[in-house]
């Protein structure tokens, strides 16, 4: 039962408009797994992650958090009981530097020494400097080194890969299996195939406004319409 | 619960902006009246301008939180809309308390 899990969102209709982006699409977060929406774009990805974490409200369908159903979430109220959400720009205040940032979290949820988490993203470097004169991957390396400090037990983080080159991508799927192995139960999206079957548990197909849930990895690849329809001939594991 | 900006930068620097921001709309507003009692225009500003001077400024400030980029942060940090809005309300109240206060009595 999608319910069960921390995080779920099922049967999930949503459009803009005339634009039915979603009909009834469905998505669940399992504690130590990591779950990787995959899709053409314009599928419906972001759209469905916004309206799981609170950011959107869905036209119709049911959500859950932490065994309890509601109608819509409130990502403020999701983030206290130990969500995070970070969207494909990343969840930094440009303006402000990255210590704030750490200090501001810490505050926040009451949290022990940031040293570890800044220490495993590399950011003594810009520690004062304000988000704003960073790069792209450097922004998304103050993006994780919060999600590492904080410890979420529900992860959902909209194509993090997005902007990374290869090199880079490493401590970021450190984090995330370390966090997956504590127990939290992480969902992201994206189109670095190869990446992300590589680093996922469980691939979930977003298609026509609908998502088809694979499986595993291997189980997604042996998909023949999943392979035919979105990955294209290219793509292997080995 | 409503959890309110953790004490810091962020709630510092909203703090900040509040104080500027009031200190504008009122400088504007005294400005307008003196030129309107120049004219010979009845244009006191008494009490009931507290509330428009509010509004304007907590406005102001929280327009300028989200045009800056500072809402996906906040939002991880479990501060909702209400949260936003209670710094700049707090000094804002504060500050027309110490402006119109000494005319009360
Ligand atoms: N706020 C909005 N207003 C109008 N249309 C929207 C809005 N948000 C999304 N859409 C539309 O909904 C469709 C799905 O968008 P969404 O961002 O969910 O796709 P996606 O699967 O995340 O794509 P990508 O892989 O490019 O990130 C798109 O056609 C988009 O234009
Ligand atoms: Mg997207």
């Amino acid at each position: 039962m999608p319910s069960d899990y921390p995080l779920a969102a099922e049967g999930i209709g949503k459009s803009f408009g005339s634009l039915d982006v979603l009909k009834s699409a469905s998505m669940w977060a399992e504690p130590g797994r990591i779950s990787t929406l995959m899709g053409r774009n314009g599928s419906g990805k972001t759209t469905l992650l916004r309206i799981a974490v609170g950011e959107l409200r869905p036209d119709y369908g049911a959500l859950h958090f932490g065994g309890r159903s509601a109608d819509r979430h409130s990502l403020p109220k999701l983030a206290r009981a130990g969500l995070m959400f970070v969207p494909q720009r990343g969840i930094c205040a440009p303006h402000f530097t990255v210590r704030s940032h750490f200090r501001a979290m810490a505050s926040a949820y009451d949290l022990g020494d940031p040293a570890p988490a800044i220490d495993a993203a590399r950011l003594e470097a810009f520690l004062d400097e304000p988000v704003r004169v960073l790069s792209g991957g450097e922004r998304s390396r103050v993006s994780f080194g919060l999600v590492h400090y904080r410890r979420p037990t529900v992860l959902v983080a909209d194509e993090p890969l997005a902007g990374l080159a290869p090199k880079d991508r490493d401590p970021l799927f450190r984090v995330f299996r370390d966090l997956a192995e504590a127990g939290c139960a992480v969902v992201t999206s994206g189109h670095d195939a190869i990446d992300l079957l590589r680093l996922s548990d469980v691939i979930i197909w977003s298609v026509a406004g609908t998502t088809h849930h694979l499986g595993s990895p291997r189980e997604a690849l042996e998909h023949a319409q999943f392979r035919r329809e979105y990955l294209g001939p290219g793509v292997r594991l080995d | 619960m409503i959890a309110g900006l953790p004490r810091g930068a962020f709630l510092r620097s909203t703090l900040l902006r509040t104080a500027l921001v009031w200190a504008f709309v009122r400088a504007t507003v005294a400005g307008a009246s003196a030129g309107l009692a120049a004219a010979g225009l009845d244009a006191d500003v008494g009490p009931a301008s507290a509330i428009p001077v509010l509004l304007v400024v907590v406005a102001v400030v929280v327009g300028d939180q989200y045009r800056r980029g500072e809402v996906p942060f906040l939002r991880n940090l479990g501060v909702g809309p209400v949260g936003m809005l209670l710094p700049a309300i707090g000094l804002g109240v504060a500050l027309e308390l110490l402006l119109l206060a000494p005319r009360a009595f």
